[in-house]
């Protein structure tokens, strides 16, 4: 029954080490024995809300503090150096996270198995919540 | 009044002999464990961590290149204080083989350890990992006393399995002596008398012990070698019972101590009550709650709402002032500052949400000492890592 062709073993995964590690080691072991393996979900996947450039940029530390004390005073938020050099920070760490989920990703796109991507749902998971998966999965032609 | 968990008080109070972390998978177990016996050591104590399912980074840093299920010294640690760190990688399956070695004449032994249907149990018997992570650390505490002038260890920091259900561990040596002595093993050994339908009853309604795959698959004969497993084991019961109330009474001794790991989520945080009761009723001492992995922000005085407010005003201005020259809307500098602000709302959200969760469950539950770590940006995998993580552990 487990390796009819009615049968297929998607994987669900997170953008970090030991769930990617995992993936890729289950599915060398479904190959193995012969299981048909299906897609790869990756879930809580993060917004991308900085382009590469910045990203890059805030990485290096080379984002300018007086440009953005500047933006920040034009509309009316008081651009301490704690603030300035907060968001700075912010950015940095933020730029790490991204870097590491991006090798993450290259990972799972080395499988070469379809990938589906489901955003991280901030209020937790309820019936609605997981209509909303059923139905991202499925604009992506899962199933 | 909330109560804080003071990680350096327990790791320096000398009569703190066992550290058992618990929790649900995925919270950060290990690498508390991990911190947690790291910090113990820099500070003087003779440490071992017992993980059980380390990621491979972290198990390389800490020098668990070999699954040997023997503690390995971890190389480069601040040792100025006199203190020592052995780390291991619980091996499930030589466990068992070590128990029955132990326990059984070495003829029987060696029937034993060659019967495929001891061989699916001590690999992949739902529980197993529970029951051989307790063994392991009986094993550990009799080592650690074998000298009492000059103890191998003084502290054992064991990381428990991702059970499951948070019961599963506290139910292992309990369970273990049930399965060993219990009317599954009598009727097993029994065959004739029990017939082949009650056989199959018993199996599926009680113990669990294999997938229904497995049995399907196995079908008579293991049947049959469950029976001759169970007659070879026969022999062993006394001394896996006096194990298993060993090891339960080494957990509820006032030397040994609880922490329990949740993340900053709602199911997670149940989760860790529902572990925290638990450990009440068994009469288990707790030291106390690390909530892990909350998200902080930076620009601590900048609010979600108002730096999309911002984010919105600077593009709404922006386009103000070059209206009429035609150009897309913004600068790129301009570009920048909005996603930064844009980028600070949706962290700050989270920080905020898991602030609002941890204040929560503080209000709900005074008595229960508790410390946060905050989310490092990368994954831990390294000593320098640990080391922040033992610092914000101790509320540095």
């Amino acid at each position: 029954m487990l390796k009819s062709p009615q049968t297929v073993v998607h994987l669900v995964t997170l953008l970090e080490e030991m769930p990617v590690q995992e993936t890729v080691d289950t599915i060398a072991e479904l190959r193995a024995v012969g299981m048909p393996i299906g897609g790869v979900v990756v879930n809580q996947v993060r917004e991308e809300i900085l382009t590469l450039d910045v990203l890059e940029a805030a990485a290096r530390s080379a984002i300018s503090r007086k440009d953005v004390a500047a933006d920040l005073t034009r509309v009316h938020v008081r651009a301490t150096d704690a603030l300035v050099d907060g968001l700075l920070a912010e950015a940095r760490d933020h730029a790490e996270r991204v870097t590491l989920e991006r090798d993450e990703a290259k990972a799972i796109a080395d499988l070469g198995r379809p990938t589906y991507r489901l955003p991280s749902l901030s209020e937790g998971i309820d019936a609605n919540g997981v209509r909303e998966m059923a139905e991202t999965l499925m604009a992506q032609g899962m199933a | 009044m909330a109560s804080v968990l003071d990680v350096d008080a327990l790791l320096g109070d000398p009569q703190t002999r066992i550290i058992v972390c618990c929790g649900a998978g995925g919270v950060g177990k290990t690498t508390t464990a991990a911190a947690l016996g790291l910090r113990a050591a820099e500070s003087g104590r003779r440490v071992v961590v017992l993980t059980i399912d380390p990621a491979r980074r972290l198990a390389q840093s800490l020098g668990l290149t070999t699954l040997d299920n023997t503690p390995r010294p971890v190389k480069d640690i601040d040792d100025t204080r006199g203190g020592s760190l052995d780390a291991m990688m619980l091996d499930m399956k030589r466990t068992f083989d070590e128990v029955v070695e132990a326990h059984a004449t070495a003829e029987k032994a060696e029937q034993i350890l060659a019967n495929p249907f001891y061989q699916a149990v001590s690999s992949s018997f739902a529980g197993t990992q529970e029951y051989m992570a307790m063994e392991k650390l009986g094993q550990l505490r009799l080592e650690a006393d074998r000298d009492p002038d000059n103890p191998r260890w003084d502290l054992i920091v064991v990381d428990t399995p991702p059970s499951r259900s948070a019961l599963d561990f506290l139910d292992a040596p309990k369970r273990l002596g049930s399965f060993l002595d219990g009317r599954f093993i009598r009727i097993l050994a029994a065959p004739a008398k029990a017939g082949g339908r009650a056989y199959l009853k018993v199996f599926s309604a009680g113990v669990n012990v294999v997938t229904k795959t497995l049995t399907k698959i196995l079908g008579g004969q293991m049947l049959n070698d469950v029976q001759t497993f169970v007659a070879a084991l026969d022999t062993m019961f006394g001394g896996f019972r006096k194990r298993a109330d060993h090891t339960y009474a080494l957990l509820s001794a006032p030397t040994t101590t609880f922490i329990v790991v949740a993340a900053p989520e709602r199911d997670a945080l149940r989760e860790a009550l529902f572990f925290i009761d638990r450990l009440d009723e068994e009469k288990m001492p707790l030291a106390g709650l690390v909530v892990n992995r909350m998200y902080r922000v930076s620009a601590t005085s900048l609010s979600a709402a108002r730096a999309l407010g911002a984010a919105e005003e600077l593009g709404d201005e922006e386009s103000l002032r070059s209206s009429g020259v035609g150009s897309s809307g913004i600068s790129e500098r301009t570009a920048i500052t909005q996603g930064l602000l844009r980028m600070h709302a949706v962290q700050a959200e989270i920080a905020a949400r898991h602030e609002s969760l941890a204040k929560r469950f503080i209000a709900g539950h005074p008595g229960i000492p508790m410390v946060e770590v905050p989310a490092a940006s990368g994954d831990i995998h390294d000593l320098v890592g640990l080391r922040a993580v033992g610092d914000a552990l101790a509320g540095h």
